[in-house]
């Protein structure tokens, strides 16, 4: 990836993310940490790495995305929106009742895959099986929250996983407990468990361009075994760490909001944007 | 009823092997072997051994991908009761086209006891929006219920027995279809509404009654949900009261669908020949229905009682 490219993916990230508070802001939700960590991992999958085909949905030949953590529906939404699968006034209905779009991911939705909830695993397994049975060579991306791994139906799916291989499934393992200077043994057991199990498993900086390429790099030469990149994505959130910390246990005011769009802008035009 | 025995079980078996030799978009995920060698596997099916959770969430995944899939969860507890929240999320409610075949009494006949032997499954599945819920009463009604699933445009369940019954129907009988009911018997003096292993003692039971006098009608609702409700009505209308019978407990299952039924749209008097609100305890499939009162003679028993309640 290239200086340029690195630039376009962070303004489209910056706009997704306004896209993100704007809907905390008309929909009167909270704890969007979930939705606004995601947004450089979604952002890069789906600009960067996946096949989509936004006018024609229902292609066989696409890649698919599971978002297993459906808290962060909100990013989903933004990404999908700019991406042309809805109209983005779609976005201000977000969760209100005869709204398109619903509190977790549904597939009603276009450009939703699949249902969102903590054990998407084993349906993007499903999914990936499917691809292959059909002859297939698209992948699957799945995102679970590092919190969901204490679930135990996700294990069944990694154990699954490994079993049937279907060489085209990608985990990616966000946590916004680990950053990419936090301490080792956090992370350690957490790779260790998923090679145990058969997986390869790296890490990247879940709001790093240039390091979340690195830890995808590699996949395109892996052989049949399943991958998880476990995407730290505790650090850099000093655009929103007030906003959430103000916001925790009520839903944010016009000011919240007004303050954390001024917030975003500013880092806009420090990275030379023009919006 | 004619004179060979078979078991509801291995009908769905048969059809589901026909099913995947002639449907090509057919996938079956098979539950219960320990086995992941596909050569080992009863059905040539994707191999699921037994995690139940991830079984339902794979099918989903397929499902997506475009396919129909059949999960063959022999034993019910474990499925249903195990994976009821992923059935739920991931194949009730975006409305796929997964059935799910489960025997209510596979592990050992019965001899488990409570944590083996469930007869809660019907009801659980059948408050399940979208969840369709079939309880064929032998084994070529199975296999044609199973049969007719192949084209059927959402989620079901169907509920087998590994306990060898009489056969009721014709091998070849195809006159079965979701939310369809089969009248067994007519008469004018009482309405038996019965599935799975009880229409033979319903059937039974109508013949110790016609020496008593009374006509019934025996109805096999093999089709809990949808429910016929139409053959119902109709039925209790000309008899004026009415006994359903199940291997289940009383609650929710097709003694609350009948019940549901005839208070939204004829009430007639009622009775129940079912689990009376407690867990199973170990036993032969035989000495089960007598010690819990699953029996011919206890049908007779309650159509004596409702009989002479009759709405006229």
């Amino acid at each position: 990836m290239n200086d340029e490219r690195r630039d376009e993916l962070e303004k489209i990230a910056l706009d997704v993310r306004k896209d993100v508070v704007r809907m905390a802001g008309v929909s009167k939700s909270y704890g969007l940490s979930s939705a606004l960590s995601l947004v450089e991992l979604l952002v890069y999958l789906y600009w960067e790495r996946m096949k989509i085909f936004p006018g024609e949905r229902n292609n066989p030949r696409r890649d698919r995305l599971v978002l297993s953590s459906g808290f962060a529906a909100p990013a989903l939404y933004a990404c999908l929106s700019k991406l042309g699968f809805f109209d983005r006034e779609e976005l201000w209905s977000y969760r209100r009742l005869g709204g398109m779009l619903q509190g977790h991911p549904d597939v009603r939705t276009p450009g939703v895959d699949a249902p969102g909830g903590t054990s998407g695993l084993g349906i993007a397994l499903g999914l990936a099986l499917a691809l292959r049975m059909a002859g297939y060579d698209e992948k699957v991306y799945c995102i679970v929250a590092a919190e969901d791994l204490q679930n135990g139906a996700l294990w069944e799916s990694i154990d699954a996983a490994a079993v049937h291989a279907p060489g085209n499934l990608v985990m990616i393992a966000e946590s916004r407990t680990l950053s990419e200077g936090g301490p080792a043994e956090t992370k350690t057991p957490l790779i260790k468990r998923l090679g145990s199990f058969g997986w390869s498993a790296s890490t990247a900086d879940g709001h790093n361009f240039a390091s979340i390429e690195r830890a995808f790099q590699p996949l395109e030469a892996a052989g049949r075994e399943p991958a998880a990149i476990i995407a730290m994505t505790g650090g850099r959130r000093e655009y929103y760490d007030a906003f959430e910390s103000r916001t925790q246990d009520k839903p944010p005011s016009m000011d919240d909001i007004e303050e954390t769009l001024f917030r975003l802008d500013k880092e806009a035009n420090k990275r030379g944007g023009q919006r | 009823m004619n004179n060979s025995t078979g078991r509801s079980y291995d009908g769905a078996l048969d059809a589901l092997r026909l099913i995947k030799s002639s449907k090509d978009d057919a996938v079956i995920l098979e539950l219960g072997r320990v086995s992941r060698d596909p050569d080992e596997s009863e059905l040539g099916g994707i191999q699921a051994g037994s995690s139940e959770q991830n079984a339902a969430l794979l099918a989903s995944g397929l499902a997506f991908g475009g396919n129909r899939v059949f999960i063959w969860a022999p034993g019910s507890p474990s499925f249903v009761g195990c994976s009821y929240e992923q059935i739920r999320a991931s194949v009730a409610i975006p409305n796929l086209k997964v059935v799910i075949l489960s025997s209510h009494d596979w592990t050992t006949l019965d001899h488990d006891g409570a944590v083996g032997l469930m007869w809660e499954d019907i009801a659980l599945m059948r408050v399940m929006p979208n969840m369709a819920v079939l309880v064929p009463s032998d084994r070529n009604s199975a296999y044609a219920l199973t049969r007719t699933l192949a084209d059927h445009d959402g989620p079901a369940y169907v509920r087998l027995s590994a306990a060898v019954t009489h056969e009721i129907y014709e091998y070849g009988d195809s006159d079965f279809a979701v939310g369809g009911a089969r009248l067994l018997t007519e008469g004018d003096g009482v309405t038996i509404v019965s599935c799975g292993v009880m229409v033979k003692e319903a059937l039974e039971s109508a013949k110790i009654l016609r020496q008593q006098g009374i006509e019934a009608e025996v109805i096999d609702c093999y089709s809990i949900k949808p429910f016929p409700e139409r053959m119902l009505v109709a039925s209790v209308r000309r008899t004026g009261c009415c006994v359903v019978a199940e291997k289940h407990i009383n609650a929710a299952g097709l003694y609350g669908a009948v019940t549901e039924c005839l208070a939204r749209n004829y009430t007639v008097p009622v009775r129940s020949v079912a689990i009376a609100g407690n867990f199973a305890q170990s036993g032969a499939p035989e000495e089960i229905q007598e010690y819990y009162g699953l029996t011919h003679r206890e049908i007779v028993h309650n159509v004596v009682q409702v009989w002479a309640m009759r709405r006229r």
